[in-house]
């Protein structure tokens, strides 16, 4: 068996198609990769968003490899062997299992690497890896079956097809039972219940042998007894739902740097605390004493427990760090600009545009002279509107913020 | 007996390709002679346990071809070059034949010596290493013959083993079967009449599905003096076709 393993491991399209795969993985990995470079939990999940696109190529490749004995003419000699059709089967299937999981872990590995130089909370979730690769593997085993019972050349594209519109399609139920598929967008703040990868890995590979039962004529009438196991295995992971996923109260712990205003990030970002407070910090340099800014504190867009904290949005470089620009940006709005929860009234559109320019000089501190609403005033005078506008824009008060800019 | 078969027969929808055939060999080298369509390549699929009988009974080193464990156990012990032989081009000669092994579940151990043996014997060890869709037709066809005896078969059939070997490698192959035929039974199916007065201690004539006739080479030789042909084989061959069709 090892020989013939070897062989087939040599031999079979499953070599060739690794390139590709990692291609395709590298490209998926680089497109959004402030998703994943971040933390170690983003990494995790974006693993099963690759197998979107990942999981339709591997069926492809294993669906070739499935019809390859016909295609080739070498059904006769074969069926004239000792060996079990399951055994042979199995050699062949694993071309493509081996090199396709390889390949995942190649482009998860390079991920990891990145992730590693920027996450400082946790480590990998192994478990959401593995469940990642065991869906290769299932992916691989209805795609060379398939190919096996299909040995028709358009069969591999038609399938790749089929999967990626089967797989995407599940982006856009909420039926629980999506959730074993990789088109679910799995919320990047919640975390797993420690049973539900391994779950869905078992449920993975319990398909996979289903499928890959059906290949022996002895075999055949165990795969429905896998299947039955998968259905069993799926079904903890179907009622939980969106019920498997909580907040991790340790990674949404806050941490919080010195100073005034005090910037607070949670766990999960802790390791870019010091250059976003300093940043917030440089931002709102002189404006201590505006209300709403000096009593409160600064977090992350995501925060659940908000309560009296500012909420900070951090946006991302493409290392899933956060992006100081944004930061600046973010910061000189929460320092003055209108906070309401509907829409503006047209009369104090004026108001509201007025708050944007002071949000503006906030942030980027001009040299005067001064434009728009701010035109004619020093910077002492820009400092002390602002401080007594700021309270009001937080109230959304808008007659109290035009009276401001009103008064002489 | 290696080979006995009672009464087979066999048919492709509304044709009846072998029709209550009877045959038994035994040792040696027997060549399957017949027109086109005489059912020569459809016996030597059964033989090689790729298809089923319709009905009759074939059994094979004493195995029933029916009975799974049987065919099972048979297939260890069988060697079978088919008429258009598949291969996996990316292979390796001597993967190819390796695989083969491995299928027919010789033992691992005895693979590296029992590969090497059968690539000798074919004349292909300097071209072991060259990927299968590098050899020539001729060379394709012997690592086909080189996987049909990498077990060291007790029966091996042989459907056409000589199409797309020059005149040299076909005395060499005839050696050859001479040699399998010492310590095994050899079917070989072929319209070659000449590679079976050389190289066959047997002759069976098929014809419409049945055994028309069975004899010697010599047999066969003697059997069209005065008839047409260039050789006496291809007389006595052609002889013995029309008598049975008469």
């Amino acid at each position: 068996m090892n020989r013939a393993l070897g062989i087939e491991l040599r031999r079979g399209v499953g070599v060739w198609a690794s390139v590709p795969l990692i291609a395709a993985g590298t490209a998926i990995a680089l497109a959004h990769p402030r998703d994943w470079a971040g933390d170690w939990l983003g990494w995790g999940y974006y693993l099963r968003i690759m197998l979107i696109v990942v999981g339709p190529l591997v069926v492809a490749v294993a669906a070739w490899q499935g019809g390859r004995e016909r295609r080739r003419g070498l059904v006769e000699l074969l069926d004239s062997t000792s060996l079990s059709p399951l055994r042979r089967s199995l050699a062949a299937y694993a071309s493509p299992a081996v090199w396709a999981s390889l390949a995942f872990g190649v482009v998860a590995a390079a991920m990891g690497a990145v992730t590693a130089t920027h996450s400082t909370y946790a480590g990998p979730p192994i478990l959401l890896a593995l469940s990642a690769v065991a869906a290769v593997v299932m992916f691989a085993a209805l795609g060379f079956v398939a190919g096996r019972l299909l040995p028709w050349r358009g069969t591999a594209p038609l399938l790749a097809i089929t999967t990626y519109v089967a797989v995407a399609a599940t982006a856009y139920t909420d039926a629980p039972a999506a959730y074993l598929s990789p088109g679910v967008q799995l919320f990047f703040s919640d975390s797993p219940a420690r049973w539900w990868a391994p779950t869905t890995a078992a449920v993975f590979l319990s398909v996979a042998a289903a499928a890959l039962l059906l290949l022996g004529p002895r075999s055949r009438w165990l795969s429905p007894a896998a299947l039955v196991l998968a259905v069993l295995l799926s079904q903890p992971v179907i009622r939980a739902g969106e019920d498997a996923f909580t907040v991790d109260a340790a990674a949404e712990a806050l941490v919080c740097a010195d100073g005034s205003p005090q910037v607070c990030l949670t766990q999960r970002h802790a390791g870019q605390l010091p250059e976003v407070a300093a940043t917030v910090q440089q931002v709102l340099a002189g404006l201590e004493v505006a209300g709403p800014i000096n009593e409160q504190r600064f977090g992350e867009e995501y925060l659940r427990e908000q309560g009296t904290l500012n909420t900070l949005y951090l946006g991302a470089d493409l290392n899933g760090q956060a992006d100081l620009e944004v930061v600046r940006e973010d910061a000189g709005n929460l320092a003055v600009q209108l906070r309401c929860d509907g829409p503006v009234d047209p009369p104090d559109d004026d108001a509201y545009s007025a708050t944007f320019d002071m949000a503006a000089w906030v942030r980027d501190r001009p040299e005067p002279p001064y434009s728009g609403v701010l035109q004619g005033r020093s910077e002492q005078e820009v400092l002390t509107l602002i401080k007594a506008v700021a309270p009001a824009a937080a109230r959304c008060d808008l007659k109290a913020v035009q009276g401001l800019l009103d008064a002489p | 007996m290696s080979v006995r078969v009672d009464g087979l027969s066999l048919a492709y929808r509304k044709t009846r390709v072998l029709d209550k055939l009877d045959l038994s060999l035994d040792g040696g080298v027997h060549g399957l002679l017949g027109p086109n369509g005489a059912g020569k390549t459809t016996l030597v699929r059964v033989l090689a346990t790729v298809l089923p009988p319709h009905e009759g009974t074939v059994r094979l080193l004493g195995n029933d071809v029916t009975n799974r464990r049987e065919r099972t156990e048979l297939r260890r012990r069988l060697g079978y070059l088919p008429q258009q032989l598949g291969y996996f081009p990316g292979f390796t000669v001597r993967e190819f034949v390796e695989y083969m092994a491995w299928l027919k579940e010789v033992p691992a151990a005895r693979v590296p010596a029992a590969v090497d043996d059968a690539l000798e014997r074919v004349d292909l060890t300097e071209r072991a290493d060259s990927r299968m869709r590098t050899l020539s037709g001729g060379m394709l066809r012997r690592a086909g013959i080189a996987q049909a005896i990498v077990n060291n078969p007790e029966l091996l059939l042989l459907d056409e083993p000589t199409a797309g070997l020059d005149p040299e490698q076909r005395v060499g192959f005839r050696a050859l079967l001479r040699a399998l035929g010492q310590e095994s039974t050899v079917v070989v199916s072929t319209h070659l009449v000449e590679d079976v007065a050389s190289a066959c201690s047997g002759v069976v004539l098929l014809d419409a599905g049945q055994v028309q006739w069975t004899g010697t080479a010599d047999q066969l030789a003697a059997a069209g003096v005065d008839g047409v042909g260039d050789t006496p084989s291809e007389r006595g061959y052609l002889a013995l076709l029309r008598g049975a069709r008469a």
